[in-house]
C-alpha cells in the first residue's frame, strides 16, 4: 500500500512538472523559398532608349490576394533583348535578393518562356550555365504581327543533375502568365 | 456480396451434417495442489483442437459438443506450472485438475488466454504468432494489410499508415502499450510512430469504438500489445532479424528481460534498428527513398499482493526520405509528372538520404498502477506523457539548406482512472474517467496553428454473460475544449493574433451481444456508436500539401462527426472449416471530408488545385471475410476479401481515396518434421486488388490505377541447434516482379509501386 501511495505522488510530481512548460511566442512568418517579384526587362535592338519593365507580384504568398501580373505591352515585329532583371522576396527586410541565387546555382535552374498564341513572341534564350544548358536569365525576344495573348514565364528548380535543357524535370520554383499586347504605340 | 451469404449459412449447415457422434463434454475445476483452493482465470486449452476455456470464479471450465476420442489439455495459470494431461471423451468427462505453484526455476509458466472483458464484442482481429512473425521488418501499415478490411495508404515506400474500412488518419486510434498513440495524425504523410516490434500481438477493432477507446473511434483501433512481464523467469531474450532484398533492408531487434528471487520485480529492455536504402520498382530505383529508424523501450514492473505498477518508456526515432520526383505541386507540375510513365530522376543502389525528408522523434512514458481489492474489483490509475515532434524538411535551394521548413511538437498528457468490479451475478464491468490535455507548437511555414486543449471523458462498460449468451452494453462521456493561437493572415506578421475557441461535447452509446451456437462456432451483432471533434488541421489548415499535390483549406466553423456503426458477423474457429465473416454498415453525419473542388489558387508557382474540408452526411458499407479449410491432413486453403463502399449521401457520390476490392487465396503445405527442422510451413498467396471504378472522374487528378495480381510465397520453420532453436523465415513478395501501381498511394501519379521482395527473417530466444 505504502508503495502505491509512493507512485501517486511520483505521478502527480511528473504531471506538474511537464505542464508547467510553455511556449509564448508565434513563431516569425517564414516562408522559405518564396519569390514574390518577378520584373522582366525588354530592350529594343534598334533603339536602346525604348525599354519595357514588367513586374508580376504577390507580396502576400500563398494565398490571400491573388497575385498582380503585367501587362506586357510590346511593338508588332520588333526584335528585343530580353533580361529578367528583379526576382525577390519582398516579404523580407530588406527585400532578399534570389535571382543572384539562381546565378550562383544556374546548372540547377531553368526559365521556360512560353507564349500563347505561338507566333505572338519567340523567344530564344542565350545564356548557359557551366554544362552549357540554356539558364533563360538573359535571351532576346522578337514580335510577330500585331495581337494578344499571353507570355507565361516559369522558373523550373532541377537540382541533383535532374537538368537537362527541357522544362519537364523538376519542381516550380514561380510561374506568371503576363497579358500580352502586340501592337504599334500610338 | 451474396456469396459471402451463402457461405455464411455454409458454416451452420456443415457443422450439422458432420455432427456425428459428437454431442459429448468435458467438465472440471481448476484447483492449487497445496491448499485446495479453486483457480479462477486458469487458461484451458484443446491442444489439437485450439480451443480454449477460462476457468471461471469457482474455478469451473467446460467444453461442449465434442466429439468421441482422445484429447489433449493443456491447462495453465500465472505462478502455477502448466500441466498437459490426456484424457479419452466417451460421455461427460469430469475431472478436478490440480497445479503446483511454480517456486523453482526450472519451471515455466506459460501465460495463455486473455481477460474476457478486454476488448468489445465487435468484429476483432489478431496478428500475432507466425502471421505477426511474417510481417517483422514491416511498418505497422504494411503488416495489417494481412487482414480483412485493412489497407495502407502510402506516401511512397517508406510512408504507410493503416486504413480500416476505408477510414485512417484522425479515424483510426493506434493504442501503444496501452498508451493513446498522439502525434500529427492528420497528415496522410505522417506514419504512426510506433516500433511493431514491440509487440507480441496486433489487435484491430474494426467499426465505431468510442464507448472503449474514445473520441476518434470512429473506423476503428489498433492495439499493439506488448508480451506481459515475466515475474517468474530470472533471465531470458529473443534477437529477430530481418533483410529484404527490395530496399537492402536490415533491422535488428534485440529484447532482455527478467525477474528478481522474489518474484515481485520484472524488467524489459527492447531496442530495434532498421535501415533500409532506396526501393525499387519492378523495373527501376525510386531516388532517396531510404530511410532508417531506431526505437528503443524499458520497461519496469513491481507486483507484490494485490498491488501492481509499471513504468514503461520508450523512443521511436526515424529519419525518411521522400521520393525525389514527387517533390511538385502546380497543377502544370502534376499534369507533367502524370504525362510521364516514368520518373524523370531514376535512384541507384544508396542509403543516402537527402532532401526532401521526414525526421521524426516521439517519446512515451507511462506509469500504470493497480490495486485488486477483494471483495470489490481492481482500481486503476495511469499516466502518460507523449512529446512528439515532427520536422519536414524539403528541397530547397542551397542558401536554405541547413533548416527546417515545418516543424511540429505536440506534447500530450494522458490520466486514466478506472475500476473493474467484481462479477455480480452474471454481470462484468469497468467505469473509468479519463483526461488529456495538449499542447502543440509549431516552427518554420505556417500549417496548423499553436493550440492548448484538454478532454475530459466518463465512462460505463457492463458485459452480462450466461450460457451461450454475451451482451454488453456501455456509454460514455467527452467533453473537450481546445484554444488555438494564430495570426488572422498566418502569412502576415503584422497581422494580429487571436485566439479562437472551441468547445465540444458528446454523449455514446453501445450495444452488442453474442451467441455461442455451438463450441467454436458464435454469431455476434453490435450497435455502436463513435464521435470526433474536428481536426486541428481540419479548422485551420492553410497551404500547399506536398503529398496531396494541392492547396488545403480548413474550416474554422466545423462541428463534431458523429457515427453510428452497424455490425454483425460470425466466427468459427473449429472443425475443418474455420473462418470469420462480417458485415458492416456506417451512418456518418457531419462527417468532415476534404472535397477537391473545381477552384484553382494561384501563387507564385502557378496554379494549385483547391482541397476544401467540408462536413457531409456520408455511408460507408462493406464486409470481410476469412475462411479456411483443411483440404488434407498437411494441406490448408484460406481465402480473404474485402470490400467497402462509401459514398456521399446528399448526391449520391461516391467518395476519393477508397480502397479498391481485395481478394486473396493462400495455400498451405505443412512440410513433414525433419531430425533438426520442425513446425516447416510452406504457403503460397495470390492477392487480387481490382481497379476503383466507384470515382468522381472530375475530382481525380488521374484515374485510379488498373487492378493487379501479385503473387508470393513464405516459409517458416523451427530449426533446432543443440538447446536452441532458431526461427527461421523466407518470404517473397511480389514474385513475379509485377509493375503496378496502387490507388491508395500518394505517389501514385508518379512512380510504380514496389517489385519484387525476398525477405529472409530469424528468430532466436535464450
Amino acid at each position: 500500500m505504502k508503495n502505491k501511495f509512493k507512485f501517486l505522488a511520483f505521478a502527480a510530481l511528473l504531471i506538474g512538472s511537464i505542464s508547467a512548460c510553455k511556449k509564448d511566442d508565434l513563431p516569425e512568418v517564414n516562408e522559405d523559398e518564396l519569390i514574390t517579384t518577378v520584373t522582366l526587362r525588354f530592350t529594343n535592338t534598334a533603339n536602346a532608349n525604348d525599354v519595357v519593365t514588367v513586374t508580376a507580384r504577390d507580396v502576400d504568398g500563398d494565398g490571400g490576394n491573388a497575385p498582380v501580373i503585367g501587362p506586357l505591352n510590346l511593338r508588332p515585329n520588333t526584335s528585343y533583348n530580353l533580361s529578367v532583371s528583379q526576382i525577390l522576396d519582398e516579404t523580407e527586410n530588406p527585400a532578399e535578393d534570389i535571382r543572384e541565387e539562381i546565378v550562383e546555382e544556374d546548372y540547377e535552374h531553368l526559365l521556360v518562356y512560353t507564349a500563347t498564341p505561338s507566333n505572338l513572341i519567340t523567344l530564344n534564350i542565350t545564356d548557359r550555365d557551366r554544362n552549357n544548358l540554356p539558364v533563360g536569365l538573359a535571351g532576346t525576344a522578337t514580335t510577330g504581327a500585331a495581337g494578344t495573348g499571353t507570355l507565361t514565364v516559369t522558373l523550373k528548380h532541377q537540382p541533383d543533375g535532374l537538368k537537362n535543357g527541357t522544362a519537364t524535370p523538376g519542381s516550380t520554383d514561380f510561374e506568371f502568365t503576363f497579358p500580352l499586347n502586340v501592337s504599334s504605340p500610338r | 456480396m451474396r456469396y459471402l451469404l451463402i457461405l455464411f449459412n455454409l458454416f451452420i449447415f456443415t457443422e450439422l451434417s458432420l455432427a456425428q457422434n459428437c454431442d459429448f463434454s468435458i467438465f472440471g475445476t481448476v484447483k492449487d495442489e497445496v491448499d485446495g483452493k479453486v483457480l479462477p482465470g486458469a487458461s484451458v486449452k484443446l491442444i489439437k483442437e485450439n480451443q480454449i476455456a477460462v476457468s471461471e470464479i469457482d474455478g469451473h471450465f467446460h467444453f461442449y459438443k465434442l466429439c468421441q476420442g482422445n484429447y489433449n489439455l493443456e491447462v495453465s495459470f500465472v505462478g502455477y506450472s502448466s500441466k498437459i494431461i490426456s484424457i479419452d471423451v466417451k460421455g461427460k468427462t469430469d475431472l478436478t485438475i490440480s497445479l503446483a505453484p511454480s517456486s523453482s526455476l526450472l519451471s515455466t509458466v506459460k501465460i495463455i488466454g486473455s481477460r474476457v472483458n478486454e476488448t468489445p464484442l465487435q468484429s476483432t482481429a489478431r496478428l500475432k504468432d507466425r502471421e505477426l512473425a511474417l510481417t517483422r521488418g514491416e511498418s505497422l501499415g504494411e503488416s495489417l494489410k494481412k487482414i480483412p478490411g485493412l489497407n495502407s495508404i502510402q506516401t511512397g515506400p517508406s510512408v504507410s499508415k493503416p486504413v480500416i474500412h476505408g477510414m485512417h488518419s484522425n479515424r483510426v486510434l493506434i493504442f501503444n502499450s496501452g498508451v493513446r498513440l498522439e502525434g500529427q495524425q492528420w497528415g496522410s504523410e505522417h506514419a504512426p510512430e510506433v516500433d511493431p516490434f514491440l509487440a507480441h500481438e496486433i489487435k484491430v477493432i474494426k467499426g465505431a469504438a468510442s464507448v472503449q477507446y474514445g473520441a476518434d473511434a470512429v473506423g476503428g483501433v489498433i492495439l499493439i500489445e506488448p508480451a506481459s512481464l515475466d515475474y517468474y523467469n530470472r533471465f531470458k531474450g529473443e534477437v529477430d532479424f530481418a533483410a529484404m532484398s527490395n530496399n537492402q533492408m536490415g533491422a535488428l531487434s534485440t529484447k532482455i528481460e527478467g525477474s528478481n528471487q522474489t518474484n515481485t520485480f520484472a524488467w524489459r529492455l527492447q531496442s530495434t534498428l532498421k535501415q533500409a536504402g532506396n526501393a525499387k520498382t519492378a523495373d527501376y530505383i525510386l531516388d532517396n527513398t531510404a530511410f532508417r529508424e531506431l526505437n528503443g523501450s524499458l520497461t519496469l514492473g513491481y507486483q507484490k499482493g494485490h498491488f501492481s505498477t509499471e513504468l514503461f518508456a520508450s523512443s521511436f526515432n526515424t529519419k525518411l526520405g521522400i521520393f525525389t520526383a514527387s517533390n511538385i505541386g502546380s497543377t502544370t507540375d502534376l499534369e507533367e509528372a502524370i504525362q510521364q510513365t516514368r520518373p524523370d530522376v531514376i535512384g541507384e543502389r544508396s542509403y543516402r538520404i537527402d532532401r526532401p525528408y521526414q525526421d521524426v522523434q516521439h517519446q512515451t512514458v507511462k506509469l500504470k498502477s493497480s490495486y485488486l481489492f477483494d471483495e470489490l474489483g481492481k482500481l486503476g490509475l495511469q499516466y502518460s506523457f507523449q512529446r512528439n515532434i515532427r520536422e519536414e524538411y524539403s528541397l530547397v535551394r542551397a542558401s536554405n539548406r541547413n533548416n527546417y521548413q515545418l516543424q511540429f511538437e505536440l506534447n500530450t498528457q494522458n490520466l486514466d482512472l478506472y475500476f473493474e468490479h467484481k462479477p455480480i451475478g452474471n454481470f462484468n464491468g469497468k467505469f473509468g474517467l479519463t483526461g488529456m490535455f495538449q499542447q502543440n507548437f509549431y516552427d518554420g511555414s505556417y500549417l496548423i496553428p499553436f493550440f492548448d486543449s484538454y478532454n475530459t471523458g466518463a465512462y460505463f462498460i457492463e458485459k452480462w454473460s450466461k450460457n451461450q449468451w454475451e451482451v454488453e452494453a456501455g456509454f460514455r462521456f467527452d467533453y473537450k475544449y481546445m484554444q488555438a493561437r494564430l495570426r488572422e493572415n498566418p502569412r502576415n506578421s503584422n497581422s494580429p493574433i487571436i485566439t479562437p475557441e472551441f468547445n465540444f461535447t458528446q454523449t455514446v452509446g453501445t450495444l452488442g451481444a453474442s451467441y455461442l451456437l455451438k463450441q467454436g462456432l458464435k454469431v455476434h451483432a453490435t450497435v455502436a456508436q463513435a464521435w470526433r471533434p474536428p481536426a486541428i488541421s481540419e479548422l485551420f489548415i492553410d497551404g500547399i500539401v506536398q503529398a496531396q499535390a494541392a492547396y488545403v483549406i480548413g474550416d474554422r466553423n466545423l462541428k463534431e462527426e458523429s457515427s453510428l456503426n452497424l455490425s454483425t458477423g460470425i466466427s468459427k474457429t473449429a472443425g475443418k472449416l474455420t473462418g470469420d465473416i462480417s458485415f458492416y454498415y456506417d451512418f456518418n453525419q457531419d462527417y468532415i471530408y476534404l472535397r477537391p473542388t473545381q477552384e484553382l489558387i494561384l501563387t507564385t508557382r502557378g496554379a494549385y488545385r483547391v482541397l476544401r474540408y467540408v462536413q457531409i452526411d456520408a455511408r460507408f458499407y462493406g464486409a470481410d471475410a476469412f475462411l479456411a479449410y483443411q483440404l488434407h491432413k498437411n494441406l490448408n486453403v484460406s481465402l480473404k476479401y474485402s470490400g467497402v463502399r462509401a459514398y456521399n449521401k446528399a448526391n449520391n457520390s461516391f467518395l476519393e481515396l477508397i480502397p479498391a476490392d481485395r481478394t486473396s487465396a493462400t495455400l498451405s503445405y505443412k512440410i513433414p518434421d525433419l531430425k533438426f527442422m520442425k513446425s516447416n510451413l510452406l504457403d503460397f498467396n495470390v492477392q487480387h486488388v481490382a481497379q476503383q471504378t466507384r470515382v468522381n472522374p472530375n475530382a481525380e487528378p488521374l484515374l485510379p490505377p488498373a487492378a493487379y495480381t501479385l503473387f508470393g510465397a513464405d516459409f517458416t520453420s523451427q530449426i533446432r541447434f543443440g538447446k536452441r532453436v532458431l526461427g527461421l523465415g523466407l518470404s517473397a513478395q511480389n514474385l513475379f516482379n509485377k509493375s503496378y501501381r496502387d490507388y491508395l498511394n500518394n505517389f501514385r501519379y508518379f512512380n510504380d509501386d514496389l517489385g519484387r521482395n525476398i525477405i529472409v527473417r530469424l528468430n532466436m530466444k535464450f
